[in-house]
């Protein structure tokens, strides 16, 4: 009998250490940057508590007279042998009907006009989502002149009012640095610099 | 690979001797805790020319590569933006302590034009980013013919930063560059205060090792 549950306990022991190790979205934040980085055995960052549900679904606004449409999906990506749970934002702003900027084709179910998957925007145009803070979430933003400075971090937060039907938004441009010797124009920003509300639709 | 024709740690180490490096680190250590980016790129007469600030001061402009050896330049620590969430938390920029793609990439054409410049030595060539959680140099020692500048930085941000998030920071950037952007010969340097200099590598296992100079 003694046997029998020291083999038990070796089991259950090895199995805890195997154990894939599964990191809560919310807690990204605490490995980056840090020294050691993700648990070792890392295999999912994970949305255990659901907490991006509440960025999901299609809000517009008005902002410097353009009209914006946003829309977040949650995602899952597989990247250096990792599963991470994020979002993603697409983005469509139109002035006096005239369309300023469109990431929407590079929605995976995406189909033009005519029915063909033809993708408008290059792929580096995709906002993807990046660390979790509170309620805020942001992602790595990078517009079609990223070359020449249009890039930056956009911070979102939902709930706005104690509306979960209000959310805001605004970029924070640049970091980093660039060479501006090939630019005709410099950080020409299309999304809003200010706290903008969105609601949803 | 050919073996390199300079011994970076005796490059390195002449640098630091150089009063007006110094002047610059110092100055740029002070600058950490701003909410903006600082540096300098150092022309191949030895001049330092202040790197303006574009894109409404949030950036750094390199502007023209040509006739530059390197560049030292700051990367910040967290910071606040000044702004809050519906809970009245502040929102704040987290800092990457370690070069960005686009670091690597401006590091990498500077040893590119060296090649095509007879009065700059690759042996020159430097890359600095002052934090505060440490101090990196790169030098070029691998084979300047196979250099891959064909990436796009900013496209690669994401997966650098799952680099660094997975392996930390000093590996995942290693793996980074050797992984995502095909590069071979770019060595990292750590520069601590009292002046000692160690080489940070990665061995046939992919383990991270480092090597005092001297």
């Amino acid at each position: 009998m003694k046997t029998k549950l020291f083999i038990l306990l070796i089991l259950s022991v090895t199995f805890f250490n195997c154990k894939s190790q599964i990191v809560p979205v919310e807690n990204l934040i605490q490995y980056r940057s840090s020294e050691s980085g993700l648990p070792e055995g890392t295999t999912h960052v994970k949305d255990v508590n659901n907490l991006l549900d509440k960025y999901v679904g299609t809000w517009t606004g008005i902002y410097n007279n353009r009209l914006y449409e946003f829309i977040i999906e949650k995602v899952t990506n597989e990247s250096v042998g990792i599963l991470w749970d994020g979002l993603n934002l697409y983005y469509k702003i139109t002035q006096n009907g005239e369309i300023i900027e469109d990431t929407t084709s590079l929605m995976p179910n995406y189909q033009n006009n005519t029915g063909g998957l033809i993708q408008q925007v290059p792929d580096f145009m995709l906002a993807t989502g990046d660390l979790l803070m509170n309620r805020t979430y942001t992602f790595n933003y990078n517009g079609r002149n990223a070359d020449c400075g249009q890039f930056g971090t956009i911070y979102i937060s939902v709930g706005w009012d104690n509306n979960p039907n209000k959310m805001k938004l605004y970029l924070l441009p640049g970091g980093d640095h660039f060479s501006s010797e090939n630019c005709t124009e410099i950080a020409n920003h299309i999304l809003p610099l200010d706290q903008t509300a969105f609601y949803r639709q | 690979m050919p073996e390199p024709t300079f011994d970076p740690c005796a490059k390195i180490k002449q640098q630091l001797e150089n009063a007006n490096h110094q002047a610059k680190v110092n100055f740029l250590k002070t600058k950490t805790g701003d909410t903006i980016e600082h540096g300098f790129k150092q022309m191949k007469t030895g001049i330092f020319a202040s790197l303006p600030t574009t894109n409404s001061g949030h950036s750094l402009d390199f502007g023209n590569l040509t006739n530059s050896i390197g560049y030292i330049h700051t990367h910040t620590d967290l910071y606040y933006t000044g702004r809050y969430d519906d809970d009245n938390n502040p929102e704040y920029k987290e800092g990457i302590k370690m070069f960005s793609p686009y670091d690597l990439r401006t590091f990498l054409l500077l040893v590119k034009n060296a090649q095509q410049d007879s009065g700059i030595n690759v042996g020159d060539i430097y890359g600095t980013v002052i934090t505060s959680s440490g101090n990196y140099t790169l030098k070029f020692t691998g084979n300047p013919i196979s250099i891959n500048t064909n990436f796009n930085p900013r496209a690669l941000e994401k997966i650098y930063e799952q680099y660094l998030d997975k392996f930390s920071t000093e590996k995942g950037f290693l793996k980074f560059i050797k992984e995502v952007t095909n590069n071979n010969g770019v060595s990292l340097y750590e520069i601590k205060d009292n002046g000692t200099v160690k080489e940070i590598y990665l061995d046939e296992n992919g383990k991270k090792q480092s090597e005092n100079c001297d």
